[in-house]
């Protein structure tokens, strides 16, 4: 029988407290790439994947390509960007484009910026507040990524500005307003008129960008990549899902991206290389190359050997 | 263009493009003074453009490349255009902020399609 005492209901307290007072304010979020380096591998060169199937590649050549350590986390100065390529492009966007088909809408790029009163409020809050505030303003679902300041362009000048950026699905589509020919927003039901009528009740600022993506994930990578993070936690999670795209409520699931070679479709596998050349793997020298075919043979001697049949799971380093 | 030549390797431009053949873009664009710019559009290894500029040498039908430069689709084209759609994203952000200034100065809100 559980213990229905007051005792337990005070550590029950207590508990809720302590978790409450790890929780950080937005103003303590930090940019990402600003923490401390705790691996001494990271973004070291790490080895080489590619394809080994020369019947299938034309001049018999290996496919190969050089992949690098990375731990993977934002806060990471050296592997901050390489964690932004892949929730750009390999998390965020093929979950946002499959939610697109399945609404049969676009995605949309909307930035909230929050009033002066709410600048206090703890991260967790703040995040509840403008997932609430977006609904109003008819996003009925998608992403969010928080950021905390801004850089004035005049003075070059870093101030905390909280506004969070998403990308996601309105109702009714903002199509409407992008071919509007001049209408009186105000009382329109469309986003715009949403939009106004939240700002006049909240103070918050949503805002809708006009132009219509270029790539979903280009977009969510430099979101990604400028956002902030709370130092503190080890699993932060900088990109939040929520409404119909939360993680449960989209009902659409992914396989994880493979690596596959561009000649014959094969997934790559772990390759050594067991020749006499040199490879330049220094990524900023110019004559580096980000992928090749290398011939197999040197000196009468196969020069790449497998060194694991296991495919590899992803990209490699980036 | 002496020294260029005797840097370069000479190749017969029909050979060339005979071995390019059956990929899907072969141009060429006249640069006048007998010199040619060839750029082939192959998806042989990866998406790449491949363009050479030649010096053609009618009388010997052979051509001179004097300059050969690949550009991966795959890496730096593809650096390229992230960093245009970021200048572009960023120009956004600043615009969102200009009007978020605007607004809490107390001035009137203005839909998207008037500002």
């Amino acid at each position: 029988m559980p213990d229905r005492s007051g005792k337990t209901v005070l550590s029950l307290k207590s508990v809720v407290q302590s978790a409450r007072a790890r929780e950080a304010l937005f103003r303590d979020l930090v940019l990402v790439g600003r923490g401390e380096v705790t691996n001494e591998k990271c973004d070291g060169w790490r080895g080489w994947v590619g394809c080994c199937q020369v019947d299938k590649h034309p001049n018999h050549d290996v496919f190969v390509r050089p992949y690098y350590n990375s731990c993977d986390r934002p806060q990471c100065p050296k592997c901050y960007r390489s964690w932004a390529v892949r929730l750009g492009w390999m998390k965020i966007a093929p979950r946002l484009l499959a939610a697109s088909e399945l609404f049969d809408s676009p995605v949309e790029h909307i930035i909230c910026s929050l009033p002066k009163d709410d600048y206090d409020l703890m991260y967790r809050d703040a995040k509840r507040k403008a997932v609430k505030i977006l609904g109003s303003c008819g996003v009925f679902g998608g992403v969010i990524i928080p950021h905390g300041n801004r850089i004035d362009k005049s003075t070059g000048v870093e101030s905390f500005s909280p506004h969070f950026h998403s990308l996601g699905f309105v109702s009714p589509s903002y199509d409407r307003c992008r071919r509007c020919k001049g209408a009186d927003c105000y009382s329109c039901d469309g986003v715009e008129g949403k939009c106004y009528r939240v700002f006049r009740d909240t103070g918050y600022i949503v805002k809708v960008m006009p132009e219509e993506r270029r790539t979903v994930g280009g977009t969510t990578f430099y979101e990604a990549s400028h956002a902030s993070t709370d130092m503190s936690k080890r699993g932060f999670r900088v990109a939040v899902w929520f409404g119909r795209c939360g993680y449960s409520n989209l009902g659409v699931k992914f396989e994880k991206p493979r690596f596959h070679c561009p000649q014959c479709g094969s997934d790559c596998g772990f390759l050594e290389y067991v020749g006499s050349r040199h490879f330049v793997i220094d990524r900023s020298d110019p004559k580096f190359k980000r992928q090749s075919f290398e011939p197999l043979m040197e000196d009468g001697k196969p020069a790449w050997v497998v060194r694991e049949f296991k495919p590899s799971g992803g990209f490699g380093g980036e | 263009m002496v020294s260029l030549l005797g840097l370069c390797v000479s190749l017969s431009l029909a050979e060339a493009l005979e071995a390019n053949d059956g990929l899907p873009e072969v141009k060429e664009y006249d640069l006048g003074d007998d010199l040619l710019l060839v750029v082939v559009k192959s998806g042989q290894y990866s998406e790449h453009i491949h363009a050479v500029v030649c010096l053609v040498v009618s009388e010997s039908s052979k051509a001179f490349f004097l300059y050969d430069f690949v550009y991966n689709d795959s890496w730096k084209v593809r650096m390229f255009r992230a960093e245009l759609e970021g200048r572009e994203l960023e120009a956004e952000e600043r615009g969102f902020f200009e009007e978020v200034d605007r607004l809490r100065r107390g001035e009137r809100w203005k839909s998207t399609l008037e500002s």
